[in-house]
């Protein structure tokens, strides 16, 4: 009975590089914001994996793996590429999109090549035209003196690249725009609303891979055809410079649809009447049996009751939210189960929310508002400017005598993969985790998890580190090696609030597989407000290869001053300047966007006082990184998620130790601005 | 009854992954509801409560999932006239005379509504153009309120078999777009009490079209 109406929206498509492009041409073109594209093609003896996300409705910055068989003698060549590219104008009635882009541009230079691109649709979006120039790879065939010599004689000749696998990884900016350029141009006809065809003229002459892997460049001409599916992913088939087919399929992620919106758990409870409360006789914080059936009550939401108060008029309550991804969401059903539970003298609701024994922000609701806008067209928006926020710091709230000591365990499969190994790019193991805790006050914490490895080839890699610097990271391989039951962590944690505003860890133990020691933390984080800031503190020691309780001889002082800034929109930044394992000075530089939902896509570069040629292979630590939560994929609340750090590869360089529950991480959704995000869960 | 709440078929793989078991309720039930997505859940009962203490009750089913359907039992009626329906598999409606104005627990739930312009017109079987008001979550957990521009036109008279009497009906419908999305929603109106007693009413993208019965009491036992 619905229909969409029909706005025309132009499906953008892929090229072979896993770009908006035709084949091996790039377009002017974007993906919708937000959108992840996994792009995986062959074509005689090259495979290439690009990851894609539309960082920004005018950004792009994409990841790729590839390999070219025979490229070195009879050897394979393993390559990690990074591509960016920016539409400095947007489509429009008059005018085309004008993309500007790089291919890798901070790898070997394999793909090295810079575009400018210009496309426009026509017929109604069926046709689109595209023209551009490119310099480097994509200035190869039939260049002429770059038109950039105008300005200076240095983009006459491009630079040459790095010489060793040492130098790779920088930004090689004497190459950029410089050299030969080249006309490149293509088009796409929509043939049926799911079957595109493309064709272009490349300006891309293949000139490595004809010496070097036998590739025959017969004509500058390819040729497409593109099926896309009704989720948005696709399938192109082409023919490459009159020798090879290729076949490219795009698997498009949508951050931003989650497999059910708003989630599919049970309803809330609705709200009751006050009359009909099951609170009658209930006047004050003594009467138990009252106090356990808001606990009860409570208990069914997934919210665990940690202090209560009641007078005459406001009754104030403490929990922690073990259930929903949204705290906003934990809020307003604690409110619901208040207003059944409660006397009907009641009139005002101040509930604290709690992470790991740390209140954090008290949000206090009226009753009154509460019954009026259940129902209310715009209940979200008017329950939040309602609700009065402040920092919980100080709570007098005593800890529910029945609920400590809390014990909890769980023995879950656990996946851990290693990639890009040049011998096997795609290593793992898979095992069983069993994970315990016990906390026998509030905020205290003791917690282990053990690994065993059922299934993997961690193990079989042969490539030892060749690192000059301490082998703080590197030596991976022995971990895998030389263990087999073994110690994740174990440690004892204690969390807990100094003062307005601040929050506090302390972790001793067995921090993480490689390193254990003491870790201290404070973090200044504003009920209101956008920027929190951090500083912590290790003392940690290498652990032993084994994983078990026995140490290296490694040690070092660790730490780093921490701001986070959120400038909305979903865009986050965090800066950390410090010391690394390695004993090395620098910063750390990361860029987020967080969906509304949680789903979480960034990318992260670290710049220490260690040379790049120390560095070795990659010169400087970078790679990007994403979370997706489970209550995203199958819709069921839940906390839990995946989380991906992806690097291009692992030095020792600006290695930072990995510490559980940092804390900015535990408190950004209980403040407003996290809370705020996820409003609308309200009333759900 | 067959439950109504969404469930998730193709995941089970991807749940093995997640927890084979724990001390933690929250993801037992995640884990439970993978590994048996048609093992019913306790009745709720507040349900059954109401059910047999002679709540008004009705059925409902979700046009665009075969055989969901669900029996729900007015729970409370709020000073504003909205009613709070629940169901026994844990969802919820709100409604105010006959108009859906919430669901929870359907997945891709209708947030709120206002149904204030179309109601008298078809609650009084008048034909005009009124404005209807539909909020939901988009995928990014924001309110959206969407308006629809509705045409209210008379189908004439109905019979409705209700199990226990057939009931005199003018079936009304709201034809509603914006720029977006239209859709059709039906009412059939008793002519005698002018409550409405059968009804398809759109909720959101996600669920789509809901068809409600009213069950009269009679057909209760209660005779």
């Amino acid at each position: 009975m619905v229909s969409a109406a029909t706005a025309q929206e132009f499906a953008v498509t892929s090229s072979s590089f896993g770009t908006p492009g035709l084949i091996d041409m790039p377009t002017g073109f974007a993906f919708p914001d937000g959108q992840m594209i996994n792009t995986t093609t062959v074509h005689g003896g090259t495979f290439r994996h690009t990851l894609s996300f539309q960082i920004s409705p005018r950004l792009f910055a994409s990841f790729r793996y590839s390999t070219i068989a025979s490229y070195d003698g009879d050897q394979t060549r393993f390559d990690r590429s990074f591509d960016i590219g920016y539409q400095i104008l947007t489509e429009s009635r008059n005018r085309p999109a004008l993309t500007i882009g790089m291919r890798d541009f901070a790898g070997t230079g394999i793909y090295g090549s810079e575009y400018l691109a210009a496309s426009k649709h026509f017929l109604g979006g069926r046709l689109a035209l595209t023209g551009g120039i490119g310099w480097g790879r994509l200035g190869s065939y039939n260049g002429f003196t770059n038109p950039l010599s105008i300005f200076s004689d240095r983009f006459k000749t491009r630079g040459a690249g790095p010489v060793d696998i040492s130098e790779v990884g920088r930004l090689e900016t004497d190459q950029w725009f410089t050299g030969d350029a080249a006309f490149f141009g293509g088009l796409s006809y929509q043939v049926t609303p799911r079957l595109t065809f493309l064709a272009e003229y490349s300006s891309d002459a293949y000139v490595a891979e004809s010496a070097r892997a036998g590739f025959v460049h017969n004509t500058p001409f390819n040729f497409g055809l593109s099926y896309q599916f009704k989720n948005g992913s696709s399938l192109l088939a082409y023919a490459l410079h009159g020798s090879e087919f290729g076949i490219s399929a795009n698997l498009v992620t949508d951050p931003r649809r989650p497999r059910i919106p708003g989630g599919a758990e049970a309803a809330p409870p609705p709200i009751q009447p006050r009359g009909t409360t099951a609170a009658l006789g209930w006047h004050n914080t003594a009467d138990t049996t009252g106090r356990t059936r808001l606990s009860a009550a409570l208990r069914t939401q997934g919210l665990t009751l940690d202090g209560f108060d009641l007078t005459q008029d406001t009754a104030r309550i403490r929990i922690e939210n073990n259930r929903y991804p949204a705290a906003a969401q934990a809020i307003g059903r604690a409110a619901r189960v208040m207003a059944n539970t409660l006397p009907e003298t009641v009139e005002e609701f101040q509930i604290e929310l709690a992470r790991n024994g740390m209140p954090a922000t008290r949000s206090t609701i009226r009753r009154a508002d509460l019954e009026t806008l259940e129902y209310d067209l715009d209940n979200s928006w008017r329950s939040f400017v309602r609700t009065r926020f402040d920092d919980a710091h100080g709570s007098d709230l005593a800890p529910d005598p029945d609920l400590y000591p809390i014990f909890n365990w769980s023995i879950t499969p656990y996946l851990q993969p290693e990639l890009f190994d040049p011998d096997n790019p795609v290593r793992a193991d898979f095992g069983l985790q069993l994970a315990a805790s016990v906390e026998p006050t509030r905020g205290l914490i003791f917690s282990g998890a053990l690994r065993q490895p059922l299934w993997g080839n961690l193990d079989q890699s042969t490539r030892l580190s060749n690192s000059v610097l301490p082998h703080v990271r590197t030596d991976v391989v022995q971990y895998s090696k030389q263990s087999d039951l073994e110690i994740k962590h174990l440690t004892a944690e204690y969390f807990f609030r100094p003062g307005r505003n601040l929050f506090g860890r302390i972790t001793a133990g067995y921090l993480e597989t490689m390193y254990g020691g003491v870790s201290a933390e404070v973090l200044w984080h504003p009920t209101y407000g956008k920027l929190a800031l951090g500083a912590e503190l290790n003392y940690v020691k290498q652990r032993d290869f084994d994983q078990l309780f026995g140490f290296r001889d490694y040690e070092v002082l660790t730490g780093h001053a921490s701001a986070y800034y959120d400038f909305g929109n979903g865009y986050h930044a965090q800066l950390d300047a410090g010391r690394y394992l390695a004993g090395d000075w620098g910063a750390t530089v990361t860029l987020d966007r967080v969906f509304g939902n949680g789903f979480k896509v960034g990318a992260f570069f670290t710049l220490t006082d260690v040379p790049f040629s120390d560095f070795g292979e990659g010169s400087f630590d970078k790679g990007i990184h994403f979370s997706i939560p489970v209550d995203w994929l199958v819709g069921a609340p839940s906390q839990s998620g995946y989380s991906t750090t992806i690097r291009p590869v692992q030095r020792d360089g600006g290695a930072r130790l990995e510490v559980r529950n940092r804390l900015y991480d535990l408190t950004r959704d209980m403040r407003v601005n996290g809370l705020k995000d996820r409003w609308g869960r309200f009333w759900r | 009854m067959i439950s109504l709440i969404y469930r998730t078929a193709g995941v089970l793989a991807f749940l093995a992954t997640l927890g084979a078991c724990s001390s933690d309720p929250n993801q037992q039930a995640l884990v439970t509801q993978a590994l048996h997505p048609h093992q019913q859940q306790a009745p709720d009962p507040q349900f059954l409560a109401l059910a047999k203490s002679g709540a008004p009750l009705m059925v409902l089913s979700v046009e665009n999932r075969a055989g969901a359907y669900a029996q729900f039992a007015r729970q409370s009626v709020a000073g504003s006239g909205a009613e709070s329906w629940i169901s026994g598999d844990h969802l919820s409606l709100g409604i105010s005379d006959g108009f859906i104005i919430a669901t929870r627990g359907f997945g891709g739930d209708m947030m709120s509504a206002d149904a204030t312009q179309i109601k008298p017109l078809i609650l009084g079987r008048r034909e005009g153009i009124a404005d209807l008001f539909l909020s939901h979550l988009d995928g990014e957990d924001q309110v959206k309120i969407s308006a629809y521009r509705c045409r209210v036109t008379r189908r004439g008279a109905r019979q409705i078999d209700l199990g226990t009497y057939q009931a005199a009906t003018s079936l009304m419908v709201a034809d509603c777009r914006n720029g977006d999305a239209t859709f059709r929603n039906l009412y059939w109106v008793e002519d005698q009490t002018e409550q409405i007693v059968q009804s398809k009413q759109w909720m959101s993208p996600f669920t789509g079209t809901v068809a409600t019965r009213v069950i009269p009491m009679q057909k209760r036992g209660q005779s």
